[in-house]
């Protein structure tokens, strides 16, 4: 009976050996945050696949290495002027696309890039020690990875927080540094 | 009346499972971080430790609910949703031996004190050997 009691008391407030959501969280902002090549590589090739292009034609890419959530404006082939978003989330299977209103005036060419064009994604843990270096924030993590075309050319945006700071880093589509700022 | 073989055998295995079954939901409830022995199964080299998350969140209902979820987490941080089910599966295989190794001993322990017993009785000389003796018969 006392047994009993016992473990239903722990069934109500026990939880021995689980971890936390923000304890986990915190665990992995620790050890830097979670950005490995993968993370981009993986929906990349699916979506090729989907496609059945090579080298897709992109309006933006972000990575939220946390989450493990990648997210992609994607031209369609056969309707160039068509975007579509695709999302993968914890680094699974896309969930269906959904258009994206594009306006009259929007010129969707001059906002195109191609993976070929960005090198750096066969390596994105170098990105991400190059701009938490740049930085010299204490504790830092990347927090996000925006890529969106600059001046004609693709860059790679990594978003870089710690306790008490946050900042950003850009590079080239060669993962070249472009420069560092603290916000 | 003797029941049959078959149905006794079927009767134990549902009941087996059964005991297996709730002693995993049970026990996960209470230490759901025993999952966590699991991970050289669930997880590879790139990432080797394993973390139990839990998520509370409140039903609507004034209740809350809680969901837990096995990670594999790598050195920089990267990490993988294994989900539940399949640790949970884990933790009912880890369980069916434990029951499986406790319910032999507990049968056998009768044997065990019989075998004692004819130990500490001495050996007794159940064939004798009558290779030697040489039967004479009258002719």
């Amino acid at each position: 009976m006392t047994a009993l009691a016992i473990a239903t008391a722990l069934a109500f407030t026990g939880c021995i050996g689980a971890t936390d959501r923000s304890d986990f969280e915190a665990e992995i902002e620790r050890r830097g945050g979670g950005v490995t090549t993968d993370l981009a590589a993986e929906p990349l090739d699916r979506l090729r696949d989907e496609l059945g292009v090579d080298d897709p034609e992109l309006l933006s890419l972000s990575i939220a290495p946390l989450t493990r959530t990648v997210v992609l404006q994607v031209r369609d082939p056969a309707q160039r002027r068509n975007v579509d978003r695709y999302v993968s989330r914890g680094g699974g299977a896309f969930d269906d696309p959904e258009p994206v209103q594009i306006s009259a005036s929007d010129d969707v060419d001059a906002r195109t890039f191609r993976p070929s064009q960005l090198p750096a994604l066969g390596d994105l843990e170098e990105l991400a020690d190059q701009a938490i270096t740049a930085l010299r924030f204490e504790d830092a993590y990347v927090d996000a990875i925006d890529v969106g075309l600059r001046n004609g050319a693709p860059v790679f945006t990594v978003h870089v927080e710690s306790p008490r700071s946050v900042g950003t880093a850009v590079f080239d589509g060669a993962g070249t540094l472009l420069g560092a700022a603290q916000q | 009346m003797r029941r049959p073989r078959t149905s006794v055998t079927i009767g134990s295995a549902l009941g087996f499972i059964f005991a297996v079954s709730m002693l995993s939901i049970l026990t996960s409830v209470i230490w759901p971080g025993q999952a966590e022995l699991l991970g050289p199964i669930f997880c590879d080299d790139a990432r080797p430790d394993a973390f139990v998350v839990s998520d509370t969140y409140s039903s609507g209902t004034g209740e809350t609910a809680t969901n837990f979820t096995l990670y594999c987490v790598g050195p920089r941080g990267d990490h993988r949703d294994v989900g539940w089910f399949k640790p949970f599966l884990g933790i009912c295989v880890m369980n069916a031996v434990v029951l499986g190794v406790a319910i032999i001993a507990v049968g056998f322990r009768p044997w065990m004190r019989r075998l004692r017993r004819s130990q500490t009785a001495g050996p007794v000389d159940d064939v004798v050997d009558r290779s030697d003796e040489v039967t004479v018969r009258d002719a």
